[in-house]
C-alpha cells in the first residue's frame, strides 16, 4: 500500500496480502468488491462482505445515505502524500522517548519499526 | 484504604454530579441481579431504547468487534456475547456519549486498546478475548469524568504535563491527588460490573496490584502501552506509559511472537471506523 490513510490490507491464512481500501460511495463502481460488511445506522448489514457492487446495489446504498465503504484492492489514487519513513520513526521514538532507557521497551520499539517497513514494502 | 476512597468520593462530589447511566441501562442492571430474568427479557428492555441498541449493534456488527455482519438484534448479542458484555457495551456508549468531541482521541485510543487487548486474549486458551475487549474500551472511563466534571483540574493537569514531561497518570496524582484508576474504580463498582472489568479498570497503571483478575488487568495495561506505542487514539499525552515487565510476560507475548501481534493490529487499526463510530455515537 503506498499511504497509511487511505489503503490497507490483511493477510489470508495463506500469508497472502488482501489489499483494501476505503472509497467515497461516489466515487464506487460496478465490479468492485466488498471487502467490510456495508451497515446503516442502526447496525444492520446491508451489503455483506465479498460481494461484488452492481449500478443497482450503489444505487440503493446511496438511497440509504451510506457515505463510504471498503472494497477489495486499491481502485482509487488517493494522492495523500505519503509521510517519509524516517519521520514515521522519529515520532514513534518521541512516543516512547520516556522509556528509552527500558531494553523491552526498545526491543518493542524495533519491531514496530520493522512492521512500518515491510508494509511500505509490500505497498511499493 | 475506605477513608481514601471517601476522599476520593466526596472531593468529585463536592464539585459537580458523576455521570449517571441512562434509564435503560439502569433497569437492565438491576434485573440482571436476578437469576429468573431471561435473556428474551432483558432484549427486550435493551430494544425499547432503539437509538442506544442501535450503536450497541453497529459496535458489535462493526470490524472493530469481530462479529461483522453477524449479529442482527440485541437478543443475539446476549446469546453469543454474554449478557454482561452486552451491558458493559450498553455503559460504554453512554459514556463516550458524554464525551466532548474535542476528546475525540480518547475514544479512538479506547477502540484501540480495545482491539489490542483483543488479539492479545485470542492468543491465550482461559481468556475471553469479547470481554477483554470490553475492559479495553472501558480502561479510561476515568479520563472521561476528569475532562467533563473536573475541566478545571483537566486544564491544569494538561500544564503540568507539558511544563514537567511526566505522563498524564503522574499528572493526575500532583494536581489531583488521585487519578482516573480511583475515578473508574469508583464508577465500575457503582455500576456492578463484574471483577474481570472493575479491575483492569482500577490496576492498568499498576497491573500487578489487580487482587483477583490478575491475566485481565495484565493485558489491558500490555495493551494500553501498545495503543499508545503505535499512536492510534490519544491518551492525553504525546508519550507511551512504562511498560510492567511481568505484566507483558503474563500477557503471554514474548518478543518473538510479537511480530504476529503488531502486524494484526495495525492491519485491524488500519480499517477501524473509529470517526464514523464515533459521529454515529454522538448523533
Amino acid at each position: 500500500m503506498s499511504d497509511i490513510y487511505g489503503g490497507t490490507h490483511t493477510t489470508d491464512r495463506n500469508g497472502r496480502i488482501n489489499v483494501m481500501q476505503r472509497i467515497s460511495l461516489d466515487a464506487a463502481q460496478p465490479g468492485m468488491t466488498v471487502a467490510k460488511p456495508v451497515m446503516n445506522e442502526a447496525g444492520v448489514v446491508l451489503v455483506g462482505a465479498g460481494t461484488q457492487l452492481t449500478e443497482a446495489t450503489i444505487e440503493k446504498l446511496k438511497s440509504l445515505d451510506i457515505a463510504s465503504i471498503i472494497v477489495k484492492g486499491r481502485p482509487i489514487e488517493t494522492g495523500v502524500p505519503e509521510k517519509p519513513l524516517e519521520q514515521v520513526y522519529a515520532e514513534l521514538d518521541e512516543r516512547l522517548s520516556l522509556v528509552a532507557g527500558d531494553a523491552l521497551c526498545n526491543q518493542i520499539k524495533e519491531h514496530i519499526k520493522k512492521d512500518l517497513r515491510i508494509r511500505r514494502e509490500e505497498g511499493s | 484504604m475506605d477513608l481514601e476512597k471517601e476522599k476520593i468520593r466526596r472531593k468529585i462530589r463536592s464539585i459537580k454530579s458523576l455521570p449517571t447511566l441512562p434509564a435503560v441501562a439502569q433497569k437492565v442492571s438491576k434485573l440482571a441481579e436476578s437469576d429468573k430474568t431471561s435473556a428474551s427479557q432483558l432484549s427486550t428492555i435493551i430494544s425499547q431504547d432503539q437509538a442506544l441498541s442501535g450503536r450497541v449493534l453497529r459496535l458489535v456488527n462493526s470490524s472493530f468487534y469481530g462479529f461483522p455482519g453477524r449479529i442482527s438484534n440485541i437478543s443475539n448479542a446476549i446469546l453469543l456475547l454474554g449478557f454482561d458484555v452486552v451491558k458493559s457495551l450498553i455503559i460504554s456508549v453512554s459514556v463516550f456519549e458524554m464525551m466532548e468531541k474535542g476528546i475525540i482521541g480518547l475514544w479512538e485510543h479506547s477502540l484501540g486498546c480495545a482491539l489490542a487487548a483483543r488479539i492479545i486474549a485470542r492468543r491465550l486458551k482461559d481468556c475471553d478475548p469479547e470481554e477483554l475487549s470490553v475492559a479495553g474500551l472501558l480502561h479510561d472511563i476515568g479520563k472521561v469524568v476528569v475532562s467533563i466534571q473536573l475541566s478545571d483540574s483537566y486544564e491544569d493537569i494538561k500544564q503540568t504535563i507539558r511544563e514537567q514531561k511526566i505522563i498524564f497518570y503522574e499528572a493526575e496524582k500532583k494536581v489531583l491527588e488521585f487519578t482516573h484508576e480511583d475515578i473508574g474504580s469508583w464508577l465500575a463498582e457503582s455500576w456492578n460490573l463484574p471483577v474481570n472489568l472493575l479491575e483492569p479498570i482500577s490496576y492498568h497503571h499498576q497491573p500487578l496490584k489487580a487482587p483477583k483478575a490478575k491475566l485481565q488487568t495484565a493485558i489491558v495495561h500490555v495493551a494500553d502501552f501498545l495503543t499508545r506505542a503505535v499512536g492510534f487514539g490519544s491518551g492525553g499525552d504525546p508519550w507511551t506509559p512504562p511498560l510492567n515487565h511481568k505484566a507483558w510476560e503474563r500477557s503471554g507475548l514474548t518478543i518473538q511472537t510479537f511480530d504476529e501481534v503488531i502486524r494484526e493490529f495495525n492491519d485491524e487499526l488500519e480499517t477501524l471506523e473509529a470517526r464514523s463510530m464515533f459521529e454515529g455515537l454522538s448523533s
